[in-house]
């Protein structure tokens, strides 16, 4: 299986549970956790199901494209589930049947691994799951996001495309990775690797991204201001990426670090509570359509 | 009549770790059930899976047992009147009580005579009973961090999806989470695709074998111990099993499947600790070792048996050998700088956010150890210096930043790379020890002087910012750094004036003034708290430990010879002479103001001969307490029994003049402090 069929195997599997297929959102950012689809979607008592794929960049996980299995820029299979389905664990584990891992001949393991995201005042309670001991996705109730207690609760199931991807192909390294046939991981993403690397690590410019980070960080508070909530978290996806920019390069010191995290956390509460305000004044509208 | 009990509540996977303790909780909440339920029991037991917890009684009463209920009405002159005959008040009472009139009885109590109505309240059927508490029963467990599904109110520590619950042949019936409890459990989740029907109790443990469920954890356990090591011997070595991964790996399947694996031997020239560390605490698998060396096997633990081995053997040494290449890779990387080239990054790295960066703790820690170091030899000092020196700045490699638990082992690797000092390496590994309670402590003085000093500065910057802890709660590990401490100093012997210690820790702080008074005081206490935990761990009676510590402690040590004296010492046929004289003593020492005694205002023959026994005795006490042969000290200040007792028995101490007075006081308490100096004998009980 190349890694464009496992995607479009997941996808069809999810679209058959009754998920929208959406596709990445076009600002950078780490996990497919802070996609507006996930992140905002959580909240509130409308039923959401939702997949996508997510290419999530974390500059300090950057290697120059040395390392085999450490990324500037991964690719993740999210799927949300609101309210969580009491099978959940069964429909997961047909998933990994659609790629061909048949649960009686394989070792499949929930192994507790809770999860917080502090930039996004988010929490959550679940497991690694482990394929033959490899942890292949990240399973998660969302407990809170936002600040905001979840209400149903979601469930989210993250893929690391990768891992699964080369325990199918049989490889030791993402990069000989075959993502179509005849062409691979590495020849799609291997220079941008280095040059990514190269750029968190040795080129960027800290005062510009200071004060990319500060404009950022006050164009969303004026956007909260006039009510638009989208632009808002767009903003503070950019602080985010900008403040984890700064991070790689070392700039942020230890004392300033957690007072930087506060600030893009308490951007991403206003955008939560906000999203919610205007979901309850347009009357939930997706809980009626799920009645019918 | 009694019969088999079964509950198994099926959830999600629960955390293996916390499985243990939840067990304990759900037993003994579940055995004070069953007595307010008076529900007669014998031979009840609690199990956990991954996916399950189950309490099984083999002989649970059927029925309650029925209760004796006596209710107390009106008084005997409000219930009937002059000529006997029962009032309204008495009618009324009998009726609320459902008895007859007649039945109703008359009894004397201390505020005089009343009526009493005595009835057998019958028991009910346990079934009923059971129904009805076992939903409360599973909400009063408790977890350090519950969960909410769906769009259930209900928080538990995973989902529950499934209720089993039998008396005998019977479903005891109740709702849980929207979950309604059946006869119906279900099997390994990969090896058993059907629903498990259970026809009884009794036939539960047979029931869940066929599904692939080994129930009892002991039996788990016993399955993979005896295996592995089976499986070490074919590979002509032994299983190292540590005990916590042990049981983390029995609570991490239903069925244990015991396999082993091949690692490529060019990984064996990696340092032992990072070996291990990749395989039991990221993959928990077992290491296989000959002779303590490593060989490059390891034994692992799937969930059930059955086919698809292969895959789960190549998918594990896919992921050890992944592992290991990245710590290779680390391990070059970091070996390509020396520690004490990392030190200044240390700068960079937070120790707590008020109190600045691991660097000025560094500074902190060595001049700890500066101040202390004529403990030690000069030779021993200098390498002390050198260890504190580079004690932390393996947080700086990739390894530690991997794999946190690696701090320390790293520090040593790399000291012994850069050329340090042998004992430099060990002491610099030995300052982290103990890493937990009655863990090893440092075996060389340099190791127990950092140990020591890096523990009290965390403790005293934490409670100059009132981070003391509080409750059972122990999230910064300051209790653990405090018994590290008493155990390290009592371990080694090493003569460290705890007090003095504890100011200057304290004072080491710049920029808290204002609170080194409050932190310092409570320091000290919170250490003679930690150190009386320690001792009566030991065995001994707490009054004993509280007599030697009553004064605080300074060595730690001597306070626990001094402890083992006085135990001894408590055996003797003279003890009773030496606390009665002690308690006669400081009955009226008490009162005594300061001054010293003075010999011309000495007139009665009784003083006079106490006050000569104390000075015949001063040189030798003075020498015993200094060889600290407290024993020896205990035997001999006995012995001033007699001339206390002449004197307190003949002499009249609170006498009209005052100069007199005050002179005979002062002996007292002269005396009080001789008998006392061991330990505040007034605290033995």
């Amino acid at each position: 299986m190349t890694f464009q069929e496992i995607v479009a195997a997941l996808k069809r599997f999810w679209a058959d549970q009754g998920c929208l297929i959406l596709e990445p959102y076009d600002v950078e950012k780490g996990a497919g956790t802070m996609n507006p689809a996930t992140f905002l979607r959580v909240l509130g008592p409308e039923p959401w199901r939702a997949a996508y794929v997510e290419p999530s960049r974390r500059p300090v996980d950057g290697r120059y494209g040395e390392n085999p299995n450490r990324l500037y820029q991964h690719q993740q299979f999210q799927v949300v589930l609101k309210p969580s389905p009491d099978d959940i664990q069964e429909v997961y584990l047909d998933s990994l049947a659609a790629l061909g891992f048949d649960r009686k001949v394989h070792d499949i393991r929930f192994v507790e691994d809770n999860w917080e995201a502090p930039t996004l005042g988010a929490w959550g309670v679940g497991w690694e799951v482990w394929l033959d001991n490899m942890e292949v996705t990240q399973f998660t109730y969302f407990q809170q996001a936002g600040g905001l207690d979840c209400k149903p609760v979601t469930v989210e199931i993250t893929y690391g495309l990768e891992r699964i991807a080369s325990y199918i192909q049989g490889v030791d390294s993402v990069y000989d990775i075959e993502w179509a046939h005849g062409i691979t991981y590495g020849e799609l993403f291997h220079q941008n690797e280095v040059e990514q690397s190269k750029y968190a690590f040795d080129l960027s410019s800290v005062q510009m991204l200071f004060s990319l980070f500060n404009a950022y960080e006050s164009e969303a508070q004026i956007a909260l201001k006039e009510g638009v909530v989208f632009p808002a978290y767009d903003y503070v996806l950019k602080a985010s990426h900008t403040f984890n920019l700064l991070d790689a390069r070392g700039a942020i010191s230890v004392g300033e670090r957690s007072a930087f995290i506060a600030r893009v956390r308490n951007l991403a509460r206003l955008c939560a509570k906000a999203f919610l305000e205007q979901r309850k004044a347009a009357g939930f509208p997706l809980i009626r359509e799920v009645k019918s | 009549m009694r019969m088999p009990f079964v509950f198994e509540l099926g959830c999600e996977e629960m955390p293996a770790s916390l499985l243990p303790s939840i067990l304990q909780d759900a037993r003994s909440k579940f055995e004070s059930l069953l007595a307010e339920a008076r529900l007669p029991y014998s031979d009840l037991r609690v199990y956990a899976t991954p996916r399950r917890l189950v309490l099984w009684v083999g002989e649970l009463a059927a029925v309650q047992e029925d209760r004796l209920i006596t209710a107390r009405g009106p008084s005997r002159t409000a219930a009937f009147d002059e000529k006997g005959k029962p009032t309204r008040a008495a009618e009324g009472f009998a009726r609320s009580q459902g008895v007859a009139v007649s039945d109703l009885e008359i009894r004397d109590t201390p505020s005089g005579e009343y009526v009493y109505a005595v009835r057998i309240e019958r028991g009910e059927p346990a079934l009923c009973v059971l129904e009805r508490v076992l939903p409360s029963f599973v909400r009063s467990l408790e977890f350090p961090r519950a969960m909410r599904w769906g769009d259930l109110e209900f928080s538990f520590i995973r989902p529950i999806r499934w209720v089993l619950c039998l008396l005998g042949t019977n479903v005891v019936s109740f709702e849980l989470a929207g979950v309604k409890s059946s006869r119906v459990s279900r099997g390994h989740r990969l090896h058993f695709e059907a629903p498990v029907m259970v026809d009884e109790a009794s036939g539960y443990f047979d029931a869940m074998r066929s599904a692939r469920v080994m129930i009892d954890q002991d039996e788990r356990r016993e399955e993979i111990v005896r295996r592995a090591r089976a499986m070490a011997c074919e590979l002509g070595g032994e299983v190292v099993l540590p005990e916590e991964l042990l049981e983390e790996v029995v609570y991490l399947c239903e069925w244990p499947g015991v396999f082993r694996g091949t690692i490529d031997s060019e990984f064996l020239s990696l340092p032992r600790e990072v070996i291990t560390t990749t395989m039991q605490h990221h993959l928990r698998f077992f290491p296989v070792q000959k002779d303590g060396r490593l060989l490059p096997y390891f034994i692992a633990v799937r969930n059930g048996e059955g086919p698809g081995l292969d895959n789960v053997v190549a998918g594990c040494e896919r992921v050890i050998t992944a592992r290991l290449k990245d710590a290779r890779f680390f391990y070059s990387e970091d070996t390509s700088r020396s520690l004490e080239d990392r030190v200044p990054e240390l700068a960079r790295i937070v120790f707590q956010e008020k109190l600045g960066t691991v660097h000025s703790k560094v500074m902190r820690v060595q001049s700890l150890v500066q101040g202390f170091g004529h403990l030690l030899s000069e030779e021993e000092k200098q390498r002390a210096l050198r260890a504190a020196y580079l004690c932390k700045a393996d947080l700086t490699t990739h390894l530690v930043y991997e794999f946190p638990e690696l701090e320390g082992y790293v520090g040593r690797e790399l000291a012994l790379h850069d050329g340090e000092h042998p004992v430099v390496a060990t002491a610099i590994l030995e300052h982290h020890l103990p890493r937990r309670s009655g863990g090893a402590v440092p075996a060389t003085p340099e190791g127990v002087l950092v140990s020591v000093c890096d523990k009290l500065d965390t403790l005293a910057g934490y409670f100059l910012i009132g981070k003391e802890p509080t409750g059972s709660q122990d999230p910064l590990g300051l209790r653990r750094a405090g018994f590290g401490v008493i155990s390290v100093l009592w371990k080694s012997g090493l003569r460290l004036d705890l007090r003095e210690a504890v100011e200057r820790a304290v004072a080491n702080y710049d920029g808290f003034d204002e609170h080194h008074h409050r932190a310092a005081a409570a320091l000290q206490s919170f250490l003679v708290q930690r150190a009386k935990v320690l001792f009566t761990d030991e065995g001994v009676r707490p009054d004993i430990v509280d007599a030697v510590l009553y004064h605080g402690i300074d060595l730690v040590e001597r306070s626990w010879r001094k402890i083992q004296a006085l135990r001894e010492f408590l055996t003797h046929e003279k003890i009773e002479d030496l606390l009665l004289a002690y308690k006669r003593v400081m009955n009226l020492a008490r009162n005594a103001g300061e001054g010293e005694v003075r010999e011309h205002l000495l007139v009665e023959q009784p003083e006079i001969a106490l006050y000569r026994a104390l000075k015949d005795a001063e040189a030798e006490l003075r020498t015993l307490y200094e060889r600290e042969d407290f024993r020896s000290y205990l035997e001999k200040v006995v012995e001033l029994r007699g001339p206390v007792d002449e004197f307190l028995d003949r002499t009249l101490v609170m006498v009209e003049d005052e100069a007199i007075r005050r002179n005979r006081l002062a002996l007292l308490r002269k005396t009080g402090e001789v008998l006392g100096r061991v330990a505040e004998l007034g605290e033995l009980r």
